[in-house]
């Protein structure tokens, strides 16, 4: 049987096979920690228990306070909103009562010129009448005095005439 | 104390003539009518340099100053003339102004009859309404 020889020749000659080599996967290659020492490992166990009791403590507290935390703003939110609406409201009664003030103002100072007014129109009517009274017997007076200067017919209705002078 | 008129209404000279003056409250008339003596009338004396102030005063003196509840100051005067045309063959009317009894200033009150064209024979028509005093006068002249 031939075997690989060692004859560097027959080796050269000889066909020449190849081997695939399966590289290892660089995913699948797991480091390992060198592992610790056992008193190390019960400590870590010990700690870790410890973590896991005292998780819910801390929740507990947390939602404590943002519960009283939310009590204490909804007060003071409430508190503000009332003094709030007090103040409006004694600033509105104020503005009723300025308001108010200023329309019986405005009314007593209507009345006194509409007063005023009248009065006024009163005397002016009274002095026409007095006037037109005057000027009526003037009138008259001067209708009269022709009666004298010119002469009147005897006829119905009497009419003036003038001589005629040259 | 003389009238309120700026021109003085009486002259020596001038002869008062008799006019017959038809009146009317509130209405105006048809001048076919106040031709023909179908309304009611007054016969006043007036001279031509009387204004139309005066003569509203005389025609008052017959007719609003009578009764008492009409016995104020309150009236307007629209005068008019009626004549007849003889172009168009009727009766026509020709305004000449207005006068307030309360204020001879205010509208024509300050006119003179010779000068609105007035002559002697002339029918006048007048319209009486009320006018109420203001105490700012805003009427126009």
């Amino acid at each position: 049987m031939d075997t690989p020889s060692s004859d560097p020749q027959k080796l050269s000659t000889q066909p020449q096979t190849t081997v695939k080599l399966e590289s290892p996967e660089p995913n699948n290659v797991k480091i390992e920690s060198p592992s610790p020492q056992p008193e190390q490992q019960q400590q870590q166990q010990q700690e870790d228990q410890k973590m896991d009791v005292d998780k819910p403590a801390v929740n507990e507290e947390a939602v404590r306070g943002r519960r009283m935390m939310g009590a204490l703003l909804g007060t003071l939110g409430r508190i503000q909103r009332e003094t709030q609406e007090e103040r409006q409201n004694s600033r509105m009664q104020r503005r009723m009562q300025l308001e108010q003030r200023l329309a019986k103002r405005l009314q007593e100072e209507r009345q006194q010129l509409e007063e005023q007014e009248r009065t006024e129109l009163e005397r002016k009517k009274r002095e026409a009448a007095e006037e037109l009274e005057l000027d009526r017997r003037e009138l008259l007076r001067l209708v009269d005095e022709r009666k004298e200067q010119f002469r009147l017919t005897h006829t119905k209705p009497q009419l003036f005439y003038c001589e005629y002078r040259s | 104390m003389g009238s309120r008129s700026p021109v003085p209404s009486g002259r020596e000279e001038e002869c008062p003539c008799l006019v017959k003056v038809s009146y009317g409250y509130d209405t105006k008339h048809k001048p076919f009518d106040v031709l023909n003596n179908k309304t009611p009338a007054v016969e006043i004396y007036v001279w031509k340099s009387m204004s139309l102030y005066d003569v509203s005063v005389l025609i008052a003196d017959q007719t609003v100053l009578q009764k008492e509840d009409t016995r104020h100051a309150e009236w307007k005067f629209s005068f008019r003339i009626a004549y007849f045309d003889s172009v168009r063959r009727k009766s026509a009317f020709r305004e000449i102004g207005s006068a307030c009894l309360h204020d001879p200033d205010l509208l024509q009150g300050n006119r003179l009859l010779r000068n609105v064209g007035y002559r002697y024979g002339d029918i006048l028509d007048v319209s009486i309404r009320p006018d109420s005093i203001r105490l700012s006068s805003v009427h126009s002249k």
